[in-house]
């Protein structure tokens, strides 16, 4: 299939489809931004024999009310961005065992949402 | 395609010994239902098959005829064996454990319950189950 990863052991091979992996990155993606696997586009590349993403996602913010102070605690959306395209690019690689050469972020939107209550 | 295993005879008392007294045939599909039935056991394989075999096998068990061989391919040559499998692992596992586990899985049970060598098993991660997606068999997914 074309876009699978294939990776060979000592009795055949793993073969990661393209399907799977843009599945996996989105729900890391999604993980690390706080939004569903469902609102985040994945694009693989090949980057001369290594992997490169290009994600695309809306970013999980707190309303202006909420915040305490001039920032919210864990950082501004452009620091919890780069700290998320840190978290794919380990995760993805420890998850897939894929050489990735690079991690795109681009931010197509914010979400509003309440933090969950803790109950 | 199937299989032959001469069977050697026995201390037959009025046969040579080492003389064969018939053959054992091992059909294809009986290696690629025990593989089938190998990889229930494998923590992280969430389905076997790919989309369409799936749909299928969803209608099968509907009228509760499982087809344990869906999604493995096996290739028999002499005593040797070939699978080509292809599965459905579940997040957060690290596919290339889940497709080792698999391969280790499959080579065990054909090599001790079947008796063929196996030379390699390819495995094919065709998709990944999300635990917070609903199932798209329509199940509740299990917490």
């Amino acid at each position: 299939m074309s876009g699978s990863t294939v990776t060979v052991a000592p009795h055949g091979t793993n073969r990661i489809t393209a399907r799977a992996m843009t599945r996996l990155v989105s729900a890391v993606a999604a993980d690390a931004l706080g939004v569903r696997p469902s609102q985040v586009r994945v694009d693989l590349a090949d980057a001369a024999g290594r992997l490169d993403l290009t994600v695309r996602t809306p970013i999980r913010v707190l309303p202006r009310d909420h915040l305490e102070g001039a920032a919210p605690a864990n950082g501004t959306a452009l620091d919890r961005t780069e700290r998320a395209q840190h978290d794919i690019r380990g995760t993805v690689a420890a998850l897939t065992g894929a050489d990735i050469a690079g991690v795109t972020v681009r931010l197509t939107g914010a979400r509003l949402r309440l933090p969950k209550r803790a109950d | 395609m199937t299989s032959i295993t001469p069977d050697i005879g026995s201390h037959g008392t009025d046969l040579p010994a080492g003389t064969p007294r018939g053959t054992t045939v091992i059909n294809d599909a009986v290696v690629a239902k025990v593989a089938g039935l190998a990889l229930r056991e494998v923590t992280g394989v969430h389905a076997v098959g790919g989309g369409a075999a799936r749909a299928l096998g969803a209608i099968r068990e509907a009228i509760s005829s499982t087809d344990h061989s869906q999604g493995v391919s096996v290739t028999v040559t002499g005593p040797l064996v070939a699978v080509e499998l292809s599965i459905v692992a579940e997040y957060p596992l690290p596919l290339q454990q889940v497709a080792d586990d698999a391969r280790t899985a499959i080579i065990n049970a054909i090599e001790t319950l079947v008796g063929l060598e196996v030379t390699e098993v390819n495995v094919t991660i065709n998709d990944v189950h999300l635990p917070d997606e609903a199932d798209d068999t329509g199940e509740v997914p299990h917490p």
